[in-house]
């Protein structure tokens, strides 16, 4: 605990600190424990673990209530996976699945562009990016994915912020390029072979290896699997989607 | 708690890492290779790729660019090419979007009242026509490190073959000059030794001046990736402001502008002073060199004795007075140099190129490397880097230069002249024997009038954008520009700061829009086909000096014929018969970059840079020369220039040969340079040091990438780096619009503290892609003497707040 006396940033710190430590908690123990998730049902309407599921909780609320504090900070840490299964289950939500697309394609110039960040950056180096990012989190409405592809370190060489961190001269403000570009969509789910059968991967796994960066549990609703707990995604999901890989030239 | 979390992630990362290595080194295995999907989704059909170099900087890496429907599509890094391995950078993702700003020119423009108003291409031939005829001893050509092979080639066959004028230069001179006179000072030949190879064997990576993290992104992720793999790789940043390079490094040492030449004399200080010279291989394969009077590239040899006395002053303590740098960080570089257990890449780019001593800092640092044996053996390369797709392809090797000929020969050497017009079948003596003008003298001819003997009187630009780039703009481009008896010709894609002023503007092809050749900086000769065509009236560049040259064989112009009466750039069909290729409607019946590239594949054994034939390089994915025919006929590139293991113009047995030596034994030159003061320092009007350079979202003068949407959100206007306790001292607050003054020059811009880069007190940083607030208004013409290359990174300049008087 900061001494008293500790000015408020000094605190806010500590707080961060505590934060991410536990965030990290769960990623290695959701990471590494056998899941408890059992026997697949027919889909419900209802969302069957909605009592276990903690109330989203603002920013000043943390802040005042620091983890296990509360009856429901006791509940958070083995709610997280189980938040994800219910809202998984709810039935399939045309318009869920579409948002969740567009807001996609909306950080991409194309399918297989690096998306932008969409807060701004400082970062030199990977560490800080890391702090949120290597196992991502879902938290008062943010949600932050965990990097699809660990082991490279000069996350800003692809990843650029979506707005500028400076002053902008006049004019510039509301610059925006004019283009035609228009980029290659993503597929709209991948293909069935038939009735029942395991969908394809209907994008290139080329940096793409940690399939729960997007489909885990801090993946957009309808992006998710509703099988988490199954770590082998390509054993099932065929990889034909995507690009060349060779060019014969 | 920590601890665990770390040790997760980094096994995580290991294992992601692992997996990602496996697969480049396995790719068609564990990436399907697009066998097409019997049923695809409708979203993903119809995309065809093929490849292409990015068309940024000179890494090189090679993308595949996927197509439909005529248009880009999408942008992928290739995951089986050895520069990049699947990786790129946020600019090469993104190099598609640059075809399809709404603003591409596309028809040729003449400006009349002011005006710039379209014409045919047929009354754009005759006027450049009408201008040449007019005055040809007076046409210059200023072409780019961004000329595809056959544009370069075709430009300078058409000068200096065509015209018999050598008033041709590529910007290259304002970007690599300095590098080319290093390379040839200490070896006798250009281009580097090493390769990328060695970034994936160096222990010690020392940036000089030099921030690859922004600049060089995929060449600098090769190295920090390895530390994600767990190796232990020491970053030394040797530099004059932070920046996102330095947060990766261990040691950052921060010189006082102009100083890394005491930085590197203290290196070489430091390996005499502890004995740990490798002295088998200095014996052996080296020599020593130091400045003539009057100065010349090739200096005076000198002995190691007055080597010795010439470095003696530049103890650890002595260069600490000078650079800043502290004594015990000299000492540092210097143990590290004296170890044979380590391998010590260094690379550099702008940092000591743009120098007015960037000949002394390039042979400098390549005696620290020659001295010390870390040399020649992976992962032990002195590495300059460029900053242009084929700054070395093209402007280099082809010999866009004003003083050179294709394949490293000079004009004013009767041989190599003679040697060229064997090959172009031209008359002898066609060639001038007179080097042209180098850029800054090129425009400074043409900004001055010609009653005062200035006889340049119409410049043809093709791939650059000199209106922008140019330093000291005031001097070397505004007058010409105003001058009614001067004449700008400018072939772009887009409108630039340098086509609002042209009086002919003509639309290009770019990129992908047309076949090309580059060459990267590790000697890689890349190709790539035509893809998508490009807008409008726009043409290839190659085609537009090709319909010149014929316009004045037509006319009757006689060094548009070669010896025979042929047109200069004759291109028989298969089975005879020539093909009109200055005729657009013909000029794709053949593939004309082939035909040149065949033809100029023919100069560059003499220094051997071998090139394969064409049809090679379609079936690579680049190819570093030398490269060499085997016994069974394949053809094999070359890594590791110089050394005995693997550069074939090495004799059997023969561990090192520089078999281009200077002093013709074989030998690399060992150079002394003393730390000189630059031309211009700061003082009591003009405080601050300003320097100028890149980041990492815009590529140069950001004519591409400012019409790339995520680029431009990111970086929309440029800025300016300053110290907290400089702008406190001015009553500034971050981001305050603020005024900047040099002598040459004033612009406004606003204040970023602690912002992308974070320079010392004293100095302030200012980057040049913002065609709206032209920093190269303030910068300073001075410039090397045997490079002729300016220097952009050092000038004094003031800041004051707008509203108060200047000269407070």
């Amino acid at each position: 605990m900061p001494e008293p006396g500790t000015p408020f940033s000094g605190r806010l710190v500590a707080l961060l600190a505590a934060a991410v430590a536990a965030v990290a908690l769960i990623g290695l123990v959701t990471g590494t424990s056998p899941s408890t998730y059992r026997a697949k049902r027919a889909p419900s309407r209802e969302r069957p673990n909605a009592g276990l599921v903690p109330p989203a909780r603002s920013h000043a609320e943390l802040e005042r209530r620091p983890w296990g504090d509360g009856p429901a900070d006791s509940s958070w840490n083995e709610s997280r996976e189980v938040a994800a299964r219910a809202e998984v289950r709810e039935e399939p939500d045309e318009k869920t699945a579409a948002l969740a697309m567009a807001q996609r394609a909306a950080r991409r110039a194309f399918d297989g562009a690096p998306p932008v960040i969409p807060h701004p950056v400082r970062a030199g180096g990977a560490a800080e990016c890391l702090a949120c990012h290597a196992e991502g989190f879902a938290l008062a409405g943010l949600r932050a994915s965990p990097v699809p592809h660990a082991g490279y370190a000069s996350c800003t060489q692809c990843h650029v912020s979506s707005s500028a961190s400076f002053t902008l001269l006049e004019g510039n403000a509301a610059a925006d390029v004019e283009t035609s570009w228009r980029g290659q969509p993503s597929a709209n789910g991948g293909i069935v072979a038939y009735p029942g059968a395991p969908p394809a991967v209907s994008h290139s796994t080329w940096m793409r290896e940690r399939c729960e960066s997007c489909h885990g549990p801090e993946g957009r609703a309808k992006l998710q699997t509703p099988h988490p707990d199954r770590r082998s995604c390509l054993q099932c999901h065929p990889a034909t989607g995507g690009r060349a890989g060779a060019s014969s030239r | 708690m920590e601890l665990d979390r770390r040790n997760f992630v980094k096994l995580a990362a290991m294992a992601a890492a692992t997996a990602a290595a496996n697969r480049t080194t396995t790719a068609s295995a564990a990436v399907p290779n697009l066998a097409p999907d019997p049923t695809p989704d409708p979203a993903l059909s119809g995309v065809s790729w093929d490849k292409a170099p990015c068309r940024f900087c000179g890494t090189g890496c090679h993308l595949q660019v996927g197509v439909k429907d005529g248009r880009v599509v999408a942008v992928a890094g290739d995951p089986e090419a050895d520069v990049n391995r699947g990786l790129l950078c946020v600019k090469g993702y993104h190099v598609g979007l640059a075809l399809y700003g709404q603003d591409r020119l596309t028809q040729p423009l003449l400006k009349q009242n002011g005006r710039q108003v379209p014409i045919s291409w047929d009354r754009a031939l005759d006027i450049i026509a009408d201008r040449i005829q007019a005055d040809p001893k007076g046409f210059a050509f200023y072409g780019s490190g961004q000329w595809t092979i056959a544009e370069g080639y075709a430009a300078q066959k058409f000068m200096k073959g065509g015209l018999a004028n050598n008033h041709i230069d590529p910007n290259a001179r304002l970007c690599m000059a300095s590098a080319v006179t290093g390379f040839l000072a200490a070896y006798g030949v250009d281009e580097p030794a090493g390769c990328y190879d060695d970034l994936d064997a160096c222990d010690v990576l020392i940036n000089w001046g030099n921030n690859p993290a922004e600049m060089h992104p995929v060449l600098f992720s090769r190295v920090i990736d390895r530390r994600s793999r767990g190796e232990d790789i020491q970053i030394i940043d040797i530099s004059t402001r932070r920046t996102r390079s330095t947060a990766h490094a261990q040691h950052y040492l921060e010189f006082k502008p102009q100083t890394d030449l005491a930085v590197a004399n203290g290196i070489l200080h430091q390996l005499i002073a502890n004995d740990s010279w490798d002295k088998a291989f200095v014996e052996k394969h080296c020599a020593f060199k130091a400045d003539s009077d009057p100065p010349a590239l090739h200096g005076k040899s000198i002995s190691f004795d007055e080597f010795k006395q010439g470095v003696a002053e530049y103890t650890p303590e002595r260069v600490e007075e000078i650079s800043g740098v502290p004594a015990r960080d000299i000492r540092m570089l210097g143990e590290l140099f004296g170890r044979r257990d380590i391998r010590i890449t260094s690379l550099w780019c702008m940092g000591m190129n743009q120098h007015t001593r960037g000949t002394a800092i390039n042979t400098l640092v390549h005696a620290a490397h020659l001295l010390s044996g870390h040399f020649g053996k992976p992962g032990d390369a002195p590495t300059s880097l460029t900053g242009q797709p084929s700054a070395c392809g093209t402007a280099r090797e082809v010999g866009t230069l004003s003083h050179l000929l294709p394949g490293g020969r000079l004009v004013e050497k009767a041989e190599h002249r003679k040697q060229a017009e064997e090959i172009w079948n031209l008359p002898e003596g066609r060639i001038h024997d007179k080097k042209g003008y180098h850029t800054l003298k090129m425009f400074e001819q043409w900004c001055k009038p010609a009653a005062d003997g200035g006889d340049i009187s119409t410049v043809w630009v093709q791939v650059t954008n000199p209106g922008q780039t140019l330093p000291n703009r005031h001097k070397l481009f505004d007058p010409g520009v105003a001058d009614p008896d001067k004449f700008l010709i400018v072939s772009d894609v887009y409108p630039t700061a340098t086509t609002r002023d042209a009086d002919l503007v003509l639309p290009s092809a770019m990129w992908v829009e047309k076949n090309g050749m580059f060459g990267n900086s590790e000697r890689r000769t890349q190709q790539w086909f035509k893809q998508v065509d490009p807008p409008g009236d726009s043409r290839d560049d190659v085609w537009q000096t090709i319909a010149v040259a014929r316009r004045l064989h037509d006319r009757g112009f006689e060094g548009m014929k070669d010896k025979d009466g042929g047109f200069l750039f004759r291109v028989e069909k298969e089975g005879g018969g020539e093909v009109p290729i200055w005729d657009w409607k013909h000029f794709r019946d053949v593939n004309v970059d082939k035909y040149l590239f065949d033809e100029y594949r023919a100069f560059s054994r003499l220094k051997h840079k071998d090139l394969a034939p064409y049809d090679e390089y379609v079936k690579a994915r680049g190819l570093r020369w030398p490269v060499v025919q085997q016994q069974d006929g394949s053809w094999r590139e070359t890594r590791f220039r110089f050394a005995g293991f693997d550069d074939p113009y090495v004799a059997k047995g023969k561990d090192f040969d520089f078999y281009h030596s200077p002093t013709n034994d074989g030998r690399a030159q060992i150079w002394f340079r003393p730390y000189e003061p630059p031309p211009e320092s700061p003082d009591a009007e003009y405080p601050l040091w300003l320097c100028t350079g890149r980041v990492l979202e815009h590529w140069h003068t950001g004519t591409m990438t400012m019409r790339v949407s995520p680029l431009r959100r990111a970086m929309p206007n440029a800025y300016v780096e300053m110290h907290r306790d400089d702008a406190r001292a001015l009553s500034i607050a971050d981001g305050e619009i603020v005024r900047i003054e040099s002598r040459r020059g004033t612009i406004e811009l606003p204040v970023w503290i602690e912002g992308r880069g974070a320079p010392p007190r004293g100095s302030i940083f200012v980057p040049f892609f913002d065609e709206s607030r032209l920093i190269n208004d303030l910068t300073l013409d001075a410039h090397d003497p045997f490079s002729k290359q300016p220097d952009y990174k050092k000038c004094a300049a003031r800041v004051s707040r707008i509203g108060e008087s200047s000269n407070a």
